[in-house]
């Protein structure tokens, strides 16, 4: 009996709700200002827009955090050329240390200090899983919300 | 003094006559002192100067051209030294400007540049260095242009400034396709770009 409770799985269906992690995602909020290196097979400049497309197994490092994904766009501002937003989709992965956030979709708001990410995004943090319609994470203070239909596994203590 | 107001008004009359046509004549030669000179539809350095017959010192030439793509080009050097291929020159100090309908500039320079006006090209080697007016500089060790086409390739390894960071790839192609599509700067086999935050 002990042994099916230590394997048993607290599945909790949540609806509707903001879930909030204090905890933080990774190092992100410390890697904020690092540089961010941009590595792809392929990018695509688009002057007049400002815009500059990776393809293929495109990955954002900075400092021990990685957004990877098969397509991203960085969107530069047309007065600076400072970077102001990064979308990714397909196979999106947020990775910072030991957290790990996958969707369909991203949006990096480097302005407002957001990551967005929609579509079967699921975010898996100490050992648990959680499913969210979207999950945002404040780039500033590493504060993660789950926003929408929240399901999370949690996988309880050995001991 | 009737007749002298006759007189008078005649001179007048005339004088404003002659005005009119100077006024005319003015107008005219505006409209033709500024009626555009269009480059011509092919490189004339490709088609109408004859490479042998250009000496060595020769200082300053310089050639433009619309390509098919819509965009101007013109190309400057310092030197033109002849080789044994009849249809290739040597030139020394290659510059070459792409001018854009909407006005953005590329520019490309090197110490030296192969001319051929028979697969009319123009290749750039040794401290070769690509420029565009919003911030893209590039260094590789050999770029490829065209004279009757926008399309720069640079197959070596390119490093350089790009976007307030800086870009590091194993290609890169500049191309426009036809008069109607935009732009496409591509870098391309294993691309690094590094953007620094304030």
């Amino acid at each position: 009996m002990s042994q099916f409770l230590k394997a048993f799985l607290f599945v909790v269906l949540l609806n509707n709700v903001v879930t909030a992690q204090d905890s933080g995602f990774g190092s992100l909020a410390s890697d904020r200002g690092k540089p961010m290196q941009f590595i792809s097979d392929s990018l695509i400049y688009n002057r007049e827009e400002n815009v500059a497309e990776l393809f293929d197994e495109v990955e954002v490092r900075q400092g021990n955090s990685v957004l990877s994904a098969h397509y991203i766009k960085a969107v530069y501002s047309k007065t600076d050329n400072k970077l102001e937003q990064i979308f990714a989709e397909r196979n999106v992965e947020l990775k910072s240390d030991k957290d790990i956030a996958r969707a369909d979709k991203a949006t990096y708001s480097l302005s407002k200090d957001v990551i967005s990410l929609t579509g079967n995004a699921h975010l898996i943090q100490g050992g648990n899983n959680i499913f969210a319609d979207q999950i945002l994470i404040n780039t500033k203070t590493g504060l993660t919300e789950l926003l929408g239909s929240v399901k999370t596994v949690i996988v309880p203590s050995k001991n | 003094m009737p007749s002298l107001q006759i007189s008078y008004s005649n001179t007048i009359f005339y004088l404003k006559v002659i005005l009119f046509f100077l006024g005319l004549f003015a107008i005219l030669l505006i409209f033709w002192s500024a009626k555009k000179i269009e480059p011509s539809t092919e490189i004339p350095f490709a088609q109408d100067v004859d490479f042998a017959s250009l000496n060595d010192g020769l200082t300053q030439p310089l050639y433009s051209s619309i390509t098919n793509s819509g965009d101007e080009i013109q190309i400057f050097a310092q030197q033109i030294i002849q080789t044994k291929d009849k249809d290739a020159v040597l030139i020394k100090s290659a510059d070459l400007k792409v001018f854009s309908e909407i006005g953005s500039e590329i520019s490309l320079s090197s110490d030296n540049g192969l001319l051929n006006k028979e697969e009319k090209n123009l290749i750039f080697t040794e401290n070769v260095l690509l420029k565009t007016d919003d911030y893209i500089q590039i260094t590789t060790p050999r770029i490829s242009t065209f004279l009757d086409k926008t399309l720069i390739q640079a197959d070596g390894p390119v490093l350089g400034l790009f976007a307030r960071g800086h870009i590091e790839a194993g290609q890169l192609n500049i191309f426009r396709e036809n008069i109607s599509s935009k732009l496409v700067i591509s870098f391309t086999k294993r691309v690094k770009m590094l953007y620094e935050p304030d």
